[in-house]
């Protein structure tokens, strides 16, 4: 009798070969072809587990020297150790700011920090609207988490409340962390084939201000350069990038630039709940630990602040967060403090590349600010 | 759970495979038990409460089986009518009483106040699935009621009909006639799983790739038209054509795909609509079964068209701003709703003002100018059908008429491309499904395999990050 194949299984052949003929394009020989040379930001968020690893050798080479931890956005991806140590000697200052880096990665990064039991000298933390928008989320939901701790924190019944501060939340929605297995699960979802982007990665790339004028290498080698650049910055600089960018933009593009990512991200659409119990969690991990924590709002262009001040937004934001630590403050053995360049009469070299990033000419003004005295 | 998401991939995965790995009734207990879980995942308390209700219908139908002049009859329509008002209706009514008195007690607050002290909750929350629920149950009662049913399904039987998940959300509206002699012989087909495969992966290129994709550009004009000008206006109505089309036929592509993969074919919903080429003919090709739903049950009842000529068009227009409403409780779905009886009415004066008899043929240039006509009048409805009120609706048709000053949105190209690919969806309807009967099974898995493929690589690409199903809300 001829055997037969069971009927029922041909759809879950189609899907099941569907399912690994994906997975051909995770292998990185693919994705340097089919993900854009231009889109970097997802790498530096990888390779912070690359700086997890410089940290662990590093503390056990000089195990006399603290640790330091920058958890923020790119605003905050330019303090280097080097800079800090002289505010916290003895310290070597780790970066594992990462653009737009939402609480929810600052969390995840702190989190896994404080399991090393590492003695920490002190933590900084970058927040403000813009990190707690629900955008702020989607560099970090392309594997920048393990699973087990996406499924410990799900979210499974969110309350849905208009005011995202009284949301009562465990961690992450149901459709953020469907978005973060759908990346995992498949290569097409997080390497989208985007034909542009494959003749782009295989074009020698243009440099300087004249069309035409070729650098040698294609886009896929310029990134492949750039990666290698980001380890090596690992490990010199223990994450930071220097900030190359000392000028100061016109008014107008300020304006412009501050409209364009108040429109972005904010206009119309409430905080992430997410990264507001994130932020929470934080401070918890933090509370009676006798660690200095240095929760600060990042220095901004007068006409981005002046959006955000829009319905009350950034007040609002400012005076939850102050609620939040003030409430961790009481614990004994609690070393928290909240600062903001922006209201500090001492800040006064305001030269913004953009509405968000100040320029690297600015930053030894900045840096005595954000570190006081009184936290050291 | 969306169609549309992994939890919902998952869930049919797992599904799936227990189904056609339970025999007998086992097979029924399980289905009904997934859809029920299906439901309750968007809300425990509502899923009993609909439980309830079926319960409440079967046992009704069954008294009503006996005796069809019982008087569960009218206590079971007041039942399921009730319940829809309640849920669904009752916020509109009283906000036209408060309109109308302008006492205090019919205000928002009031009701707040008084749902909040009594009940705990700050509003009236709308119901899943409420509109098709309701429809599906009333149609099985009636039809028992005039003897057009007498299957006498187990309670089993009867609550998958109703709770059947691929179907469940938004339609298609089943009727008893095309569901229940399934179950009697359920076996698995090879055609029909293929089939249900293609489809529901048709049905995720038009709602992922296409309408998710105009969403974003064109419903910042329907809420806000006086920003915008004319042009923008106006390719909004145009974009919200493809976009309505194809986020619905989607959607009921999916339900079909699934149903199929389960054993259980659902009646189809769109048969090329806009390559009617006149209003009536829309009907027959647009949300089929609700349009056949409000035929049975509401315009023959009325008298449909064997009354004077006069209290026919009266019949056409009442039964249409009825269908209007059911879509939802604003003034803008009435009036839709009018607009598409009135034409119907106008159509039909045309042909007996003409009386010529049904020619079997049509001239091509006549069916290509008809095309035209429908079209354009659907789409010049569909201000009413999507703005959020009659006065943005009529801000856009009278912005577009006079081709008003204004913004432009950016991405037109992306509206044409849509309307374009919307034809092209809609000529395919008019053409056998795939796999074709007579392709042998390995092409037919090489094609299908092929088509999820290119599906996938586009949703990966064009994927915009998904919103809700249009007739979700309904």
């Amino acid at each position: 009798m001829k055997n037969k194949f069971p009927i029922v299984l041909y759809p879950i052949l189609l899907a099941f070969s569907l399912f690994l003929f994906d997975k051909l394009f995770f292998l990185p020989v693919i994705v340097e072809n089919t993900y854009s040379w231009k889109k970097i930001e997802r790498k530096f968020y990888e390779l912070k587990e690359d700086l997890f690893e410089v940290m662990l050798e590093e503390s056990k080479k000089n195990p006399g020297k603290q640790i330091g931890l920058i958890l923020g956005s790119s605003r905050s991806g330019e303090f280097d150790s080097e800079m800090v140590e002289e505010f916290f000697p003895n310290t070597n200052s780790f970066n594992f700011a990462a653009p737009f880096g939402p609480p929810s990665f600052q969390a995840y990064w702190l989190e896994r920090v404080l399991a090393t039991n590492l003695a920490i000298r002190y933590v900084l933390i970058e927040v403000d609207p813009l990190l707690f928008s629900k955008s702020a989320i989607d560099y970090s939901l392309n594997g920048s988490y393990d699973n087990l701790y996406v499924l410990e924190h799900l979210d499974f019944f969110r309350s849905k409340t208009s005011d995202p501060w009284s949301t009562h939340t465990t961690g992450f929605s149901l459709d953020e962390a469907e978005v973060y297995f759908l990346k995992k699960l498949f290569a097409l979802y997080k390497y989208p084939l985007d034909p542009t982007a494959i003749k782009a990665n295989n074009k020698e790339i243009e440099i300087g201000f004249f069309p035409g004028m070729s650098s040698g290498i294609t886009g896929k080698e310029h990134k492949r350069g750039y990666i290698d650049k980001i380890k090596m910055v690992n490990r010199v600089k223990f994450g930071a990038l220097p900030n190359e960018i000392k000028f100061a933009n016109m008014d107008l593009f300020l304006e412009r630039d501050a409209e364009a990512m108040y429109n972005q991200y904010l206009r119309g659409s409430s905080l992430a709940p997410t990264q507001i119990f994130f932020f929470k969690k934080m401070l918890h991990l933090l509370e009676g630990k006798g660690i200095p924590v240095i929760v600060y709002f990042p220095a901004v262009s007068e006409p981005l602040r002046r959006r955000m001040k829009t319905d009350g937004l950034l007040d609002r934001f400012n005076a939850e967060v102050r609620k939040e630590v003030e409430v961790v403050s009481h614990s004994p053995n609690s070393k928290f403090i909240v600062i903001d360049p922006n209201e500090d009469i001492n800040w006064k070299c305001k030269d913004f590349v953009d509405s968000l990033h100040l320029s690297g000419a600015c930053f030894p003004n900045l840096l005595p600010i954000l570190f006081p005295k009184s936290i050291r | 759970m969306k169609f549309t998401s992994l939890s919902f991939l998952l869930f049919f995965i797992v599904v799936y495979a227990l189904h056609w790995s339970i025999r007998g009734k086992f097979r029924l207990v399980f289905l009904f038990l997934a859809s029920f879980v299906f439901y309750a995942a968007w809300s425990i308390p509502f899923a009993f409460h609909f439980l309830t209700l079926v319960l409440i219908n079967h046992l009704l139908n069954k008294q009503i089986l006996k005796n069809k002049n019982s008087y569960w009859y009218p206590i079971s329509l007041f039942i399921n009518f009730g319940n829809l008002f309640l849920f669904k209706y009752f916020y509109f009514l009283w906000s036209l009483l408060f309109q109308i008195t302008g006492s205090i007690w019919f205000s928002n607050e009031s009701v707040q106040v008084f749902v909040n002290s009594q009940f705990g909750f700050d509003s009236i929350t709308l119901p899943l699935a409420i509109s098709f629920y309701t429809f599906q149950m009333v149609a099985y009662t009636i039809d028992v009621k005039r003897g057009n049913a007498n299957e006498d399904p187990s309670f089993l039987q009867f609550g998958l009909f109703i709770f059947f998940f691929p179907q469940l959300v938004a339609g298609p509206i089943v009727r008893h006639g095309e569901f229940f002699y399934q179950l009697e012989v359920w076996n698995a087909k090879k055609e029909q799983l293929l089939e249900g495969y293609y489809l529901v992966f048709l049905g995720l290129l038009k709602k992922v790739v296409i309408a998710d994709n105009l969403s974003p550009i064109i419903e910042p004009i329907f809420q806000n038209p006086d920003s915008y000008d004319g042009v923008s206006n106006t390719l909004a109505m145009f974009g919200y054509a493809a976009r309505v089309f194809c986020d619905f036929s989607g959607y009921t592509d999916l339900a079909r795909g699934l149903g199929k993969l389960l054993g259980i074919n659902l009646p189809e919903n769109f048969h090329a609509p806009y390559l009617s080429a006149s209003v009536r003919e829309l009907w027959t090709r647009w949300h089929m079964t609700l349009a056949t739903w409000i035929k049975d049950y509401i315009y023959f009842p009325l008298g449909g068209s064997r009354v004077s000529e006069w209290r026919g068009y009266f019949n056409l227009i009442l039964t249409f701003t009825l269908a209007g409403f059911w879509h939802g409780a604003n003034f803008t779905f009435i009036i839709w709703g009018f607009l598409h009886g009135l034409m119907l009415s106008i159509e039909r004066k045309i042909e007996i003002i003409r009386n010529q008899p049904k020619k079997e043929t049509v001239v091509l240039w006549k069916k290509w100018i008809g095309i035209i006509y429908t079209f354009l009048f659907f789409v010049i409805t569909i201000p009413f059908f999507n703005a959020p009120t009659v006065k943005n609706a009529v801000s856009m048709l009278w912005r577009s008429f006079v081709n008003a000053p204004g913004e432009r949105i950016g991405q037109l190209e992306k509206i044409l491309y849509s309307i374009l690919l919307t034809f092209l969806l809609n000529y395919l309807q008019t053409k056998h499904s795939f796999p074709r009967e007579s392709w042998t099974t390995k092409f037919s898995l090489l094609f299908l395999f092929l088509f999820s493929f290119v599906v996938t690589v586009l949703l990966g690409y064009l994927a915009p990050g998904g919103t809700e199903f249009i007739y979700f809300q309904f």
